[in-house]
């Protein structure tokens, strides 16, 4: 993926989520957003998925700049995957109903052709025994599998992942990594934000450290977990391996 | 003993009754009340004429199927204007916002007795109706309407904002976010209180006999004014709401079951 980001900037009110934010990534499979609540990854992700408009500045994703306008942005959105941290599944559908319908009612699947495509997926991640359960019947790393299943059955650009283990214990996040894992070596995009510094080292080529709305420290995997020169980055890590 | 104390004692709250326990309890209760009615008639010294009833039952058959059809047809009206004002209270024009919020408002600080005798004495007359049933399910429809709207606004609310924003972010356009996402959770939420709303509905149309809707009270009043047969034309009155609104009390509560998926 090709990501840039130019002076981006998002207010809500006074305060300042995003502070004039450059960012700029060439041709990187799986990229980690990783810093202190509150620093502005979730906004960074999304603005990225189309979720908000920002202040100002821009986002290019794959050499196109994102239109904020909301037409534009409904047909830009088909081309992104995204899972937050829970409730991500609609509890009134059962799962294969949740990876099912939004391939019929955005993307014009034929009812067959949805089922085959949610069916493969859920074969293919070991989900199939799910399928007709509801999401009140499933453990918050089937929902997280789920959810991530439902972002690939539209084979996006870019799979965002805000923090999708943070609501998870430490079996059930590794259920959910091993899944990106196995993604990852498909050669699925990923831009995660997560706490899991584990998995940042494991399975990113490029780690981006986000405080105070800007980048503060960024790198390849390897080199970025070596420097640790940074003050606060080196706070950070601290805390985060405590 | 222990088995005797048990059909009458829970050992906690949530415990529940065994058959033959709530059968026993259930029947002492019933016996409990015509206790206490037989005791007061007895020391009035009332002898019971049930005749009267089936006297005048064409009268009272009459009335009771126009409580029947005007709670019926009310129902409809008034889940239609709750929906239409619940959207309104959503919508991005302020003009109709405000006009739902002050529909709501007037509709529910308000007592339905002064509703119904200043639509029937002013606004009635001032559009030309005239036909007092077509008035009667107006009126009902709406004064459930602003109840309705609330319930359903309630629902909407309910439902947590992660959802908004994961349909949005699959796609959905707001047309279809509400319609495949928000109403059908909405929908199965409100269905116990909707069902509530609309027995209070059934029991609000007998407040209609002021303006003499020829519905049930009314008929059931007539009887009373013919005959002097206090007693057992209003125990009759009772028995027939109560054959409505208990199988919608009924209902809901099944509904609530039926519906409990969400944790």
């Amino acid at each position: 993926m090709n990501l840039e980001v130019r002076n981006l900037s998002m207010h809500y009110g006074e305060e300042r989520a995003l502070d004039r934010m450059n960012l700029s990534i060439k041709d990187l499979d799986s990229v980690s957003i990783i810093g202190p609540s509150g620093g502005g990854k979730s906004t960074l992700l999304r603005l990225v998925a189309g979720l908000e408009i920002p202040s100002s500045g821009e986002v290019i994703v794959n050499g196109t700049p994102i239109d904020y306008e909301e037409r534009a942005l409904r047909e830009y959105r088909k081309r992104i995957g995204l899972v937050f941290q829970s409730h991500n599944l609609f509890p009134h559908w059962t799962a294969i109903q949740n990876i099912v319908l939004p391939l019929i009612k955005v993307f014009h699947y034929e009812k067959e052709a949805a089922y085959e495509a949610a069916e493969s997926l859920l074969v293919k991640f070991g989900l199939m025994e799910h399928a007709d359960k509801l999401p009140v019947q499933l453990s918050g790393g089937q929902q997280q599998r789920i959810s991530i299943a439902r972002a690939m059955a539209r084979q996006p650009e870019i799979l965002l992942l805000d923090e999708p283990t943070s609501a998870l214990d430490p079996q059930l996040t590794k259920e959910v990594l091993d899944m990106l894992i196995e993604l990852k070596a498909e050669g699925t995009n990923i831009l995660m934000a997560t706490h899991e510094m584990n998995f940042a080292k494991k399975a990113s080529e490029y780690v981006v450290f986000i405080d105070g709305g800007k980048v503060a420290v960024e790198g390849p995997t390897e080199s970025f977990f070596s420097i640790n020169n940074e003050a606060k980055l080196g706070e950070f890590l601290a805390n985060v391996f405590e | 003993m222990e088995r005797m104390k048990k059909m009458f004692k829970l050992e906690s709250p949530g415990d529940k009754p065994g058959l033959l326990g709530k059968t026993t309890n259930i029947v002492l209760v019933g016996l409990f009340i015509a206790g206490i009615f037989l005791a007061a008639l007895l020391s009035l010294g009332y002898k019971f004429d049930w005749t009267v009833i089936w006297t005048y039952r064409f009268k009272i058959l009459q009335g009771y199927g126009t409580t029947f059809l005007l709670a019926g047809i009310s129902i409809f009206i008034s889940i239609f204007i709750g929906i239409i004002s619940a959207s309104g209270l959503q919508s991005r024009i302020l003009f109709f916002r405000y006009l739902a919020r002050t529909y709501v408002e007037v509709i529910r600080g308000t007592p339905f007795l002064v509703q119904i005798i200043f639509f029937y004495f002013i606004i009635a007359p001032a559009v030309g109706l005239n036909n007092k049933f077509v008035i009667g399910v107006l009126i009902l429809s709406i004064f459930t309407g602003a109840y309705v709207t609330e319930i359903i606004r309630g629902g909407i609310q309910s439902i947590p904002e992660t959802q908004w924003i994961t349909s949005r972010s699959l796609g959905f356009s707001p047309l279809q976010t509400y319609r495949y996402i928000v109403f059908p959770q909405v929908f199965r939420r409100i269905l116990p209180a909707l069902a509530g709303q609309m027995s209070s509905l059934v029991k609000d149309s007998s407040l209609l006999s002021v303006i003499a809707v020829a519905e049930f009270t009314k008929s059931v009043r007539e009887v009373e004014s013919i005959t002097y047969r206090a007693f057992e034309v209003y125990t009759f009155l009772m028995l027939g709401y109560l054959l409505i609104t208990i199988p919608i009390s009924l209902l809901s509560k099944w509904l609530e079951r039926k519906y409990y998926y969400e944790s």
